[in-house]
């Protein structure tokens, strides 16, 4: 519980350092600093997975596992989007296009930003960063009282880059390396199924 | 893509030059020391801008709403899946 509290801790003061001591002016050398911890932070997941006998062993059961895993949060997350797209009155094309950006909130906002309206792109944008920040505190709490493949879920797209170093903690190589690859999968998919989700 | 390059860099290290328990503890505490930094400069980026701040009251319950129900539903088949999907033996 320790790890979830420090996790909580410093994005909160971060929020409130970013509100109250830098100017927006700073966005971009911010997004430099933060794709340099994520890029010396992924080597150091690498190494860890590297040294693991078990990364590499099993590949089909992991197959087995991956698809499983993928295709239940590919359905979850859209169950999901259509109830809060029938709660919030929102047509089910919209509702579909911001859930299935899974997490990633640079991306999808943007897509929905040209092809829908500017409130659908900021809801989008906001629904993804808050299920990133679900997932970094769900990881842990999943992984220690459910099982370690249910805290795999919350992650989404984001399973690949920032909430992988979590999964890494809070799990084994073993389902690092199965949540990698959905995040892959996930990541690959997103800039279809928005465009062709909201599409419909 | 330069993040992939970074983790699979990584992995082939680890998995070709046999690394001590030490260094791998090493690198343990400096990888918890990373995520911090990196989740407080994302609760920066976050805090910095000032369109999120602004819009909150009006999209903030939306998008809570999406986010809970999307992270729940995902959780609850995914946990279903595995119950129901994977002989463990």
């Amino acid at each position: 519980m320790l790890f979830t509290l420090i996790i909580i801790v410093a994005v909160f003061l971060g929020i409130l350092t970013g509100h109250f001591f830098i100017s927006p002016s700073e966005m971009e050398n911010l997004n430099l600093i933060s794709s340099y911890f994520l890029t010396v932070l992924l080597f150091s997941v690498g190494l860890d997975l590297g040294s693991s006998k078990d990364t590499f062993k099993d590949i089909s059961k992991k197959g087995k596992l991956l698809f499983i895993l993928t295709s239940a949060v590919i359905l979850g997350t859209f169950t999901g989007g259509l109830i809060a797209g029938a709660i919030s009155n929102m047509h089910y094309n919209a509702s579909l296009a911001i859930a299935a950006g899974f997490g990633w909130y640079s991306l999808a906002p943007v897509i929905l930003n040209k092809i829908a309206t500017a409130e659908i792109a900021a809801i989008a944008f906001l629904t993804n960063i808050l299920r990133e920040v679900f997932a970094i505190i769900l990881i842990p709490i999943l992984a220690k009282y459910v099982n370690f493949f249910t805290a795999l879920a919350p992650g989404g797209a984001t399973s690949m880059d920032t909430t992988l170093p979590i999964v890494s903690r809070a799990t084994d190589p073993n389902h690092s390396v199965i949540s990698f690859l959905n995040g892959a999968i996930l990541t690959l998919l997103v800039p279809f199924l928005v465009n062709f989700l909201y599409s419909l | 893509m330069s993040l992939v390059i970074s983790l699979v860099l990584g992995m082939g290290i680890g998995f070709f030059l046999k690394l001590n328990k030490n260094i791998l503890k090493i690198n343990s505490k400096i990888q918890l020391l990373i995520l911090i930094g990196l989740l407080f400069s994302m609760g920066m980026s976050l805090g910095i801008n000032p369109d999120i701040i602004k819009n909150l009251k009006t999209i903030g319950i939306t998008s809570l709403i999406f986010s809970s129900l999307t992270v729940f539903f995902s959780i609850l088949f995914v946990f279903l899946f595995h119950k129901f999907g994977v002989k463990e033996s």
